[in-house]
């Protein structure tokens, strides 16, 4: 079953759009991933500026706490800022204190001293304690660090950290910070009473930009004294984070997408060579098909090509074990009295065999239709296969030409299986002679034909060992016996019905295997010529009376009795050539006939020139002046007495002139 | 087929003749054997090989001896029988000098 393979755009539509979602996949996961990251990052971020401005105010928290009088201090100021309106007055700080421990001094120590001493202490500690939120802002920089005590439910900034130190009190910072307090924390501090920092996140000035806050308090007997509040611009930080966060998105789409391309790309290229394999695949199919065909449009068709039937019967069969095979047979005429009949094997399947062989089949044919005869053929086509066969292929040949008026039968053999023969009404046997070396094996071999008669109603069985050789599913080879069984099964059938024959045995016998060798088979039945036309001109003499004379050996005629056939035949043979026709066109068909009841020899002559009657002539006068006989009765004369009878007729519109003998000892 | 020997002593020419005398091989007998006849008085066709013989080939023989019959005298020797047979057929045999084999 064939798996749906796409079409190459089909392919790639699809896997751009593959391309696509995977994409979008890989961006949402990006994105999602980098607000994930970026939260984080803020996060660990806040956590440090948390955890360090927690440090600070804790510093500062201790810084202050640090006056043992601080809680008097706080009263002090606040109450200051109620009455007058400042928590300091540089005017009355008029009193002394020792300034070298300003931190040991207790409350109550200092409230055992003077107004004025104590007005001294309250403005030399604000003083003090301002000076450290400055440095404290500096140092630190953050938006802004203050103090914030409540005084009848509204918060009052008492301290606020500035680069600038003139006048504290009126200092624009003091305001801003007031701005910036968030009510709901100090709520929340006055009532957990909590030392803990509590922490506040916005616009907390409402510039737009993004703060963090952190109340932190001083708590004295479970009361609060103040909050000191640091702020922190988180707005440039957040910026950098964001910054970051896009960038790893961007970096990692980026990234992703790559890697994307690359499975996709290399999907792609896989499926393209899927696609170019299959597309290869089915192209050599398709070439292995023409091939095929081209092979077999090669191998002839006897029964199209050879139309002169009268004397033979020839039918070929050839199935190869591949699409294409190195087997062969060829059956073609020479010329017109001579039929070449080959069968060859290659050693080797598929397509070098088949190269092999197309090459052989046309190196032979080529030879024969030169004129050679077979042993020459072979003996040069061995010489040109062995010149270039680096692969060392060779090829069994079986080749034959036979003479159609004679039935003789000029074969050889190379290393090819012997062939069964079959003589008229007999049975089929094998016919064992000489082999010589298949060809292609080496220049050396020298091959010979030998001389076969082929009678009225011989026939020859050839084939390949494809057919014997091979093994079925039970280990049994087909065999030369069980060949010969089949053929003589069906002994007298015309040459298609018998290679049928063997074909269907031998697809029966090898049902259940796949065929591993080329299958070929080629039968060749002889019928005899008794035909046999010539033109009427002395030059056909020689082949007439090779026609005629062979015929007559065979039929049992001695030869002295030959020789009298053949004066005969010369001189009516003759007599026409000399005066049928006018012009050197004419020819003389000449038919045999060796089925005479009579058991007589016939030779017919008929010709188309004016009519004329040889045997009217009367004979020659013998004792008369021998130098002025009538010529043309001489010949006719001796052609009377050499024979039995010669009849003559005009039919037809032809001269029909008969001449029988008989035969003294005859041969079936 | 025909092949044709001779050799000469003086004015005796002897023709060698092997094979078969038909009509195709008859003119080439007559062209070679007439190019050879001048000053010729005895002409000797030895015909011992001579296996077969159509009536073209006697025609020859007629030509030939009148040819010889001016010139001096021919005659037919080592005639196989078959070939006598024919002669004879023909009513050769007291026309022409043969002596059979």
């Amino acid at each position: 079953m064939k798996k749906r393979i796409m079409t190459k755009k089909q392919n790639k539509t699809f896997l751009l759009k593959s391309c696509g979602v995977v994409f979008v996949i890989f961006l949402l996961v990006s994105a999602i991933s980098s607000v994930y990251t970026r939260s984080e990052y803020l996060k660990i971020h806040i956590d440090v500026v948390k955890k360090n401005t927690e440090i600070l105010n804790r510093y500062v928290v201790e810084s202050l706490t640090d006056y043992a009088a601080f809680p008097w201090l706080i009263d002090r100021w606040t109450t200051n800022r109620k009455t007058t309106g400042r928590f300091v007055s540089a005017e009355q700080a008029t009193g002394w204190v020792d300034q070298s421990d300003l931190t040991r001094i207790t409350a109550d120590q200092i409230e055992a001293r003077e107004e004025c001493d104590k007005d001294a202490f309250t403005y030399i500690c604000y003083s003090r304690i301002a000076t450290g939120f400055d440095q404290t802002y500096v140092a630190f920089r953050p938006k802004a660090i203050f103090c914030v005590a409540t005084v009848d439910g509204v918060p009052l900034c008492l301290f606020c950290g500035d680069e600038y130190s003139n006048d504290r009190e009126h200092s624009p910072n003091l305001h801003e910070a007031a701005d910036q307090i968030d009510q709901s924390a100090l709520d929340e501090i006055y009532s957990s009473l909590s030392p803990d920092c509590v922490t506040r996140r916005g616009d907390l000035d409402g510039t737009g930009g993004e703060h963090m806050a952190f109340y932190t308090p001083i708590l004295e007997n479970g009361r609060v004294l103040c909050v000191i509040v640091c702020v922190k611009d988180l707005g440039e930080v957040v910026e950098d984070i964001n910054e970051s966060a896009l960038k790893i998105a961007v970096v990692n789409v980026l990234m992703l997408f790559a890697l994307t391309l690359l499975v996709m790309a290399f999907l792609f290229r896989r499926q393209k060579e899927k696609l170019d394999l299959a597309a290869q695949r089915e192209k050599t199919q398709a070439e292995m098909e023409i091939a095929a065909k081209i092979q077999a449009d090669q191998m002839p068709d006897p029964a199209r090509e050879l139309t002169s039937q009268k004397e033979f019967d020839v039918a070929g069969f050839i199935k190869p074990a591949k699409e294409v095979g190195g087997d062969f047979f060829d059956c073609f005429m020479i010329d017109g009295a001579h039929i070449a009949l080959a069968v060859a094997d290659v050693s080797d399947k598929g397509i070098p065999a088949a190269l092999f062989m197309m090459l052989t089949k046309t190196l032979i044919k080529n030879e024969l239709l030169q004129g050679h005869s077979p042993a020459e053929a072979l003996n040069a086509v061995n010489r040109q296969l062995t010149e270039q066969n680096a692969e060392g292929m060779f090829v069994t040949v079986w080749l034959a030409v036979v003479d159609l008026l004679t039935g003789e039968c000029d074969v050889v053999n190379a290393g090819h299986e012997d062939p069964l023969v079959r003589k008229s009404d007999g049975e089929w046997e094998f016919l064992q002679y000489h082999h010589h070396l298949a060809l292609g094996i080496t220049p050396k071999t020298v091959y010979q034909g030998h001389r076969r008669i082929l009678n009225k109603g011989d026939s020859v069985f050839v084939f390949t060992d494809g057919v014997t050789e091979e093994m079925n599913a039970a280990r049994e080879r087909y065999g030369n016996d069980r060949l010969r069984d089949v053929l003589n099964s069906c002994a007298g059938a015309d040459a298609a019905s018998l290679v049928r024959a063997v074909k269907d045995d031998v697809t029966a016998f090898f049902a259940d295997v796949e065929q591993f060798d080329d299958i070929t088979m080629l039968c060749f039945r002889y019928f005899g010529s008794d035909s046999f036309t010539a033109a009427a001109r002395n030059d056909s003499l020689g082949a007439v009376n090779e026609f005629i004379l062979s015929r007559a050996e065979r039929f049992g005629a001695s030869k002295q009795e030959r020789n009298e056939i053949r004066l005969s035949v010369e001189e009516i043979f003759g007599n026409i050539v000399d005066y049928a026709y006018e012009d050197a066109d004419g020819v003389v068909e000449i038919d045999i006939d060796t089925d005479d009841p009579r058991g007589m020899f016939s030779v017919t002559f008929r010709d188309a020139g004016a009519p004329f009657d040889p045997t009217a002539v009367g004979a020659p006068k013998l004792t008369s002046d021998t130098g002025q006989r009538q010529v043309g009765g001489l010949g006719i004369y001796l052609a009377k007495q050499m024979t039995d009878e010669i009849v003559y007729e005009y039919r037809d519109g032809k001269n029909v002139l008969t001449m029988r003998k008989r035969i003294a000892q005859t041969r079936s | 087929m025909l092949n044709m020997k001779k050799t000469v002593d003086g004015g005796t020419l002897t023709y060698y003749l092997e094979g078969d005398l038909d009509r195709v091989t008859a003119s080439d007998f007559e062209s070679d054997i007439f190019a050879c006849l001048a000053d010729v008085k005895e002409l000797i066709v030895d015909l011992e090989k001579l296996e077969y013989i159509s009536s073209a080939g006697l025609r020859s023989f007629v030509k030939l001896q009148k040819q010889m019959d001016k010139q001096g005298e021919m005659r037919l020797v080592g005639v196989q029988k078959g070939v006598y047979d024919i002669f004879a057929l023909g009513g050769f045999t007291d026309y022409l000098n043969i002596e059979s084999l």
